[in-house]
């Protein structure tokens, strides 16, 4: 019942998919998801988003979040602006610098991580392969 | 919104408990000597207490339980927990109640033993699972909080330019300041190379721009004006206070770069009658070397984006012209998970005229700005010093 907001966000995700929220009343695009839309209490519905965006900011992790990460040591997490204009914190899939990420084009990849989980992360458009 | 409301209130008796890395003790235990000092500077017992205030000690029901250890029967009680900047709030609350006829002596307290504990971790606090924090902020992997601060690091490099050594002079400047104070937990000596060799924890963040974790903290007493004046004490007049929260999480944080700093500040200093120009001695929440230039552009104290030349030649470092965080601050003298109280301490100090080595001289207004959680909240006091 605790996720009851996030379930229709973790299905897409086991699918493969990644969604946002959209008020039905209003039209405002929402993320995180809530029961009702923050900006005029209307009722959210979900809509797929095509995951691409821009780093907003970016930094690297020396150390583990968390113990399961313990093996990815170091990794790096980035504040991502989707172009539908809502922004994810999620694992970022490069070798450059958090200073070289930043403002570059990106988008989504759906991946089980090492709980498991199938999580969003981002890649660099432009990288090779 | 601008407040219409005009403080009447003064600090009347200030201490630290314990600091440093204290050994057999309890938070209840250093709250109650911090208070009981506090009182004694200001000729007032527990029994003169009606009004307590605290944050961050693990029970829901905080006040309350700080209120039965120290025997005090509270009239007004706030548990008010807006993480390090809470107790700049408290301040706000205390004048408010205090004005209102609904306490006459409020004492804020804080006290945490989390390096004895050792209780704070890189993996953050354990929420529910149904929070943001949980489903949508864990399973990235960012550290907390500095994950969050390394991102507004980041980009405020990227944005304006801000290089690493100038974050860097924001904890060598603490550091020189730490030397002149006796009770500062690291005394020895910090250059701009130390900090950029340090270990990185967060990048663009290393270990040296990170706070302390040190045991630690403090009490103040608030009572009228009027009552103040018949108190043998220096009292330090509230001038003016201000507060703001943006977001928790920093995944719903409107702007890395753009603080809850501004509107705090902007409130304090507009009930004050004050701008940054008059403030002679400024007490900033230093969790993080960027949280600092953060709040001094967003405070008013430089334009946005120029915090990092601010700081630069040893305008921050102690003889130079902006005196900033003068005990050594989070970074070098003492963070007990929560700073905000002892930013306070600090600055009544200064306004007395009792900071030996580090006094700033003719020091009337300071500044105390708390910054809570992930650039979360910001609560901003004016205070000066009414002889």
């Amino acid at each position: 019942v605790s996720d009851v907001d996030a379930r229709p966000y973790r299905e897409a995700l086991e699918r493969g998919e990644l969604v946002i929220q959209r008020c039905e009343a209003c039209g405002t695009l929402q993320f995180p998801p809530r029961v009702i839309c923050v900006a005029c209490g209307g009722t959210p519905g979900w809509t797929a988003v095509g995951g691409r965006g821009r780093v907003y900011a970016a930094t690297i992790c020396h150390r583990p979040g968390a113990p399961w990460l313990a093996d990815d040591v170091p990794y790096m997490v980035a504040l991502v602006d989707l172009d539908e204009g809502v922004r994810l914190l999620a694992r970022m899939h490069c070798e450059c610098s958090e200073l070289e990420v930043i403002g570059r084009p990106v988008r989504a990849v759906v991946a089980r991580d090492a709980r498991g989980e199938p999580t969003v992360g981002f890649e660099l458009e432009d990288a090779a392969g | 919104m601008s407040a219409t409301h005009v403080p009447d209130t003064a600090i009347v008796g200030v201490a630290e408990s314990e600091l440093g890395a204290v050994r057999d003790q309890h938070a209840l235990r250093m709250m109650a000597q911090a208070a009981a000092a506090a009182l004694a500077e200001a000729g007032l017992r527990l029994t003169d207490v009606d009004g307590v205030m605290t944050a961050g000690f693990p029970t829901d029901t905080a006040a309350v339980d700080v209120a039965e250890y120290l025997g005090i029967r509270p009239t007004f009680m706030s548990s008010t927990d807006t993480g390090g900047s809470s107790f700049e709030l408290h301040v706000a609350e205390a004048d408010l109640a205090i004005g209102a006829g609904l306490c006459s002596t409020v004492l804020i307290v804080y006290a945490s033993t989390q390096r004895q504990d050792r209780s704070r971790s890189l993996d953050g606090p354990t929420e529910p699972d149904f929070t943001f924090a949980a489903q949508y902020e864990r399973p990235s992997g960012l550290l907390w909080p500095v994950g969050a601060y390394a991102l507004a690091a980041a980009r405020h490099m990227h944005e304006f330019g801000t290089t690493r050594e100038q974050l860097a002079e924001v904890a060598v400047a603490a550091r020189a300041w730490a030397q002149r104070n006796p009770k500062a937990f690291r005394r020895e000596p910090l250059t701009v190379d130390d900090v950029l060799s340090s270990p990185p924890v967060s990048s663009p963040l290393t270990v040296a721009d990170c706070c302390l974790v040190t045991d630690g903290g403090g009490a103040v007493v608030m009572t009228s004006r009027e009552r103040a004046a018949t108190l043998r004490c220096r009292p330090v007049d509230v001038l003016g206070f201000g507060a703001h929260s943006t977001h928790a999480n920093i995944v719903t944080a409107p702007d890395l770069v753009r603080t809850s700093a501004r509107a705090s500040g902007r409130q304090a200093f507009a009930m004050a009658g004050l701008s940054p120009a008059d403030v002679d001695v400024a007490e900033i929440y230093d969790s993080f070397t960027i949280t600092v230039l953060l709040s001094l552009e967003d405070l008013g104290f430089c334009e946005k984006g120029e915090g990092g030349s601010f700081v630069s030649g040893g305008r921050i470092r102690p003889d130079g012209d902006f005196p900033l965080n003068t005990s050594g601050g989070g970074l070098s003298y003492c963070h007990p998970g929560r700073l905000g109280l002892l930013l306070l301490v600090e600055a009544v100090r200064q306004l007395r005229g009792e900071a030996g080595d580090r006094q700033v001289p003719g020091a009337r207004t300071a500044l105390c700005h708390g910054t809570g959680g992930v650039l979360s909240t910001s609560a901003t006091v004016l205070l000066g010093s009414s002889t």
